[in-house]
């Protein structure tokens, strides 16, 4: 009896030996992917949620590669942006999008909510070391061991099917031909919407925004430059509601930080997937205007953002000539 | 507690140290402690149910006793059928009352007339119809004078209650496992590591095949008309071996679970989508209950010792009986009447016991002529299990009109599956390893034993993680609604 269930104890601790090994055998494969060290050598990177995953075309920017993803936190952009960055080091310039519904307390929700850690840890866990799972884990236990089984299941058939592994595993350019605007703003009472979201009591994002400043430090201490930017939206859209409490936030950010803000651009209405992104006819024309800004120095001028208004200010005018 | 949770899991190693603990030094009390196990593990689906449990124990119990101690055949007749109609009638109650009333109010609108009868939301007990007819098989042995009834509460109690074959099955007989219950059980290790091999390939077939094929069966016939008719004949295709893997597997892991405990219990199944025809797929689908009705209605109507006309009659109720059984629905009756319309040519002609030895004896493949006999009754079985998965038999014959339609040669829809690669990958492999071992017990109950131990253990723990990889939200077995 003794030696019967000595034995199943033996066995199971190997096959949870097995387990965590094989995982970590395909967690490497991804990570140790030659495909993410890129040809182009970038010096630009965007990274972010869905706004510059719909916006940024990094084939119309010289030098720059998108790896935003929909519907991330700065969580995961945390580890994405240290392991692009080791992997490519001709990177200079890391651009990091802060929008009005990433600052506020629901944004936490992307980090602990089970239905996001589904949506993004399987993709991303390779790039996680152990303790960083582990602070997953305490957040979502449940929702971490579902997104955790999800994971090893998809690398295995992965695996088994020799799937190759794409530049966009981890995110990218994300173009849509969606054209919604002008339903949403003929079938919705915007500005009542606009104005439910302006009552709203807000509260900053305490674990979102902590992860904003680690990759804002991350930069600080390897040498990267790092902006803060804003993506044009839709002037209607009512996640700008909270535009007050979004800017006193901004103000708290070291003063070291720059934001660059062209949210002002104005575009027709189907240049827009919804109100809040940009569908791949308003992405075309802002990626070739933002390039035509790197090319101008945007980078290392002083002053960014009066460069930036004025430059938007004209865009303006020449589209309303047309 | 479904067998493939984690509660399970929990409460399996606990009970298994506890039990052979005691067995060591209060031998006496090893039934005593999987009675309490087995109500504890009943009570977790609904404890107000065990009374109910308890109290047919006890009918049956006190039955048995009183119907062997009567010095009158009219005692012992009053006896019998006070135990006969109770069971029945809970039976009935719980199982088949609200299809009664509905087939009737259906029947009699039929004719003009327009009634309004009380129907009750009634929840069916899980493990009513087994626990039952373990009862029945009981209370008609002593009534034929086959056995002897039992005078020790507990053992009897164990016997109707013992948890692996609590919520569906087999259906054991009291001749079987009575008298286990009554020796002293000792450990014996191989067995145990055999049990341990028949719960792990139980919990492939039910996770790796039942569970990810019914994640394709239930696209289809739940969303009919979306899809052509290549789509459906797949889905009908994975429904059968959804309820074949659901159904064996629950079996597989009652039977290895009860056989840790030192219990060996009735085989249920043995490889039944090898039968080269229906009749031998009867033998070998659902065991316990084929040779129940065959034991208990089939021969005392006069078995196969009657005409041919006689025999006819006696396969249709057996069948129609079967399917009843299963639910209270027309779509069972009608699955159940189309296997009786499948085995009479057999019965007429004689040729139902042809096929008694092993497919393919002692050789790796079958010949052609097996092959299209056991591919032939395949496809039967898999057009009556339409009729066994319909909502109604409306929705059967919708389903089959669109398989045998223009669309049946289109390319298939695997849209929104993710899992249907290793669905196919894990019935590949099931197909292959159970082929591989037909003349044995289950799949893993010879293989890989004569490999080199480490290799036999990374195929065991390669099974173990593919279980826990694949395992999504656990799907309760088929058979427990029955």
């Amino acid at each position: 009896m003794l030696k019967f269930v000595a034995s199943i104890v033996i066995f199971i601790g190997l096959t949870v030996v097995l387990f965590f090994a094989s995982n970590y055998a395909m967690e490497k494969r991804i990570y140790n992917s030659s495909v993410f060290s890129l040809k182009n050598e970038p010096i630009y990177l965007f990274i972010g949620h869905s706004h510059p995953a719909h916006a940024y075309n990094d084939s119309l920017i010289e030098k720059s590669i998108n790896f935003s993803s929909l519907a991330e936190s700065y969580f995961y952009e945390y580890f994405k942006l240290k392991y692009i960055t080791k992997k490519n080091k001709s990177i200079k310039y890391v651009l990091i999008e802060v929008t009005n519904n990433q600052t506020i307390e629901s944004s936490d929700e992307w980090i602990t909510y089970k239905d996001y850690i589904s949506l993004h840890y399987p993709k991303k866990s390779s790039l996680m070391s152990f303790s960083e799972k582990y602070d997953l884990y305490k957040l979502n236990k449940r929702g971490f061991y579902d997104a955790f089984i999800m994971t090893y299941q998809s690398n295995l058939l992965n695996f088994v099917q020799n799937t190759p592994i794409k530049v966009t595993y981890f995110g990218g350019y994300y173009p849509t031909e969606i054209n919604k605007a002008d339903s949403i703003l003929q079938n919705t009472n915007i500005d009542s919407s606009f104005l439910a979201e302006q009552k709203k009591e807000y509260k900053i994002s305490s674990l979102n925004l902590y992860y904003l400043k680690k990759c804002i430090k991350y930069c600080e201490n390897n040498g990267l430059k790092v902006f803060l930017i804003r993506t044009p939206v839709h002037p209607k859209s009512p996640q700008l509601g909270n535009e007050k409490i979004f800017k006193e936030h901004l103000a708290t950010f070291k003063n070291n930080i720059e934001f660059l803000d062209f949210n002002n651009l104005v575009f027709p209405n189907d240049h827009f997937r919804d109100l809040t992104h940009l569908n791949t006819k308003g992405a075309t024309v802002y990626s070739i205007w933002f390039n035509k800004m790197l090319k101008n120095g945007l980078a290392s001028r002083n002053n960014k953002q009066v460069y930036i208004d004025s430059s938007i200010n004209q865009f303006n005018a020449s589209l309303f000539r047309k | 507690m479904l067998f493939n949770s984690i509660s399970f899991a929990l409460f399996l190693p606990i009970a298994f140290t506890i039990y052979w603990l005691l067995s060591n030094k209060f031998e006496r009390f090893q039934n005593l402690f999987l009675l309490a196990a087995s109500y504890f593990f009943y009570s977790c689906w609904d404890w107000k149910f065990l009374f109910l449990l308890i109290f047919s124990t006890l009918l049956d119990f006190f039955t048995g006793l009183r119907m062997f101690d009567s010095t009158s055949v009219r005692n012992k007749k009053i006896w019998f059928w006070i135990s006969i109609i109770v069971n029945l009638g809970f039976l009935g109650v719980f199982k088949y009352y609200n299809f009664f009333i509905q087939s009737f109010t259906e029947g009699v609108a039929g004719v003009g007339f327009s009634i309004h009868p009380m129907t009750l939301n009634i929840i069916l007990p899980i493990g009513i119809s087994f626990y039952t007819f373990h009862g029945l098989s009981y209370v008609i042995d002593i009534y034929k004078d086959r056995i002897q009834p039992e005078r020790n509460f507990i053992d009897y109690a164990v016997f109707v209650s013992f948890f692996p074959l609590l919520v569906a099955g087999p259906i054991e007989r009291s001749t079987h496992l009575l008298p286990q219950f009554k020796q002293k059980r000792v450990f014996d290790a191989q067995k145990a590591y055999n049990g341990l091999r028949q719960i792990l390939w139980g919990l492939f077939k039910k996770i790796l095949v039942a569970d990810l094929c019914a994640e394709y069966a239930n696209t289809i016939f739940n969303n009919g008309q979306n899809y052509n008719g290549s789509t459906h004949l797949l889905g009908a295709v994975f429904f059968a071996f959804q309820i074949y893997c659901d159904f064996s597997g629950y079996s597989d892991i009652a039977l290895g679970t009860s056989r840790l405990f030192g219990i060996e219990l009735l085989k249920n199944f043995n490889f039944p989508y090898f039968s080269r025809d229906i009749a031998e797929f009867w033998r070998r689908w659902h065991i316990s209950l084929s040779t129940w009705f065959r034991d208990y209605l089939y021969i005392p109507l006069g078995g196969s010792k009657v005409g041919t006309l006689m025999k006819v009659r006696n396969t249709f109720i057996i069948f129609i009986i079967s399917g009843f059984w299963h639910g209270a629905n027309w779509t069972f009756i009608f699955w159940g009447l189309l296997n009786a319309i499948f085995i009479i040519p057999s019965v007429i002609f004689k040729t139902n016991r042809t096929n008694l030895d092993i497919v393919a004896k002692g050789k790796t493949f079958p010949s052609f002529l097996e092959f299209l006999s056991i591919f032939a009754t395949f496809s039967i079985t898999v057009f009556a299990w339409i009729f066994f998965r319909a909502k109604s038999l409306t929705d059967a014959f919708d389903y089959i009109k669109i398989i045998f339609s223009k669309s049946l040669f289109a390319t298939p829809n695997f849209e929104n599956i993710d899992t249907i690669g290793p669905s196919i990958f894990f019935i590949f492999m099931l197909i292959v390893l159970e082929w591989n071992a037909r003349q044995t017990n289950f799949a893993l109950d010879r293989f890989a034993l004569g490999w080199y131990k480490p290799f036999r253990w990374f195929f065991y723990m390669t099974i173990c993680i593919l279980i826990v990889v694949f395992k999504g939200k656990p799907q309760e077995f088929i058979y427990f609604q029955f």
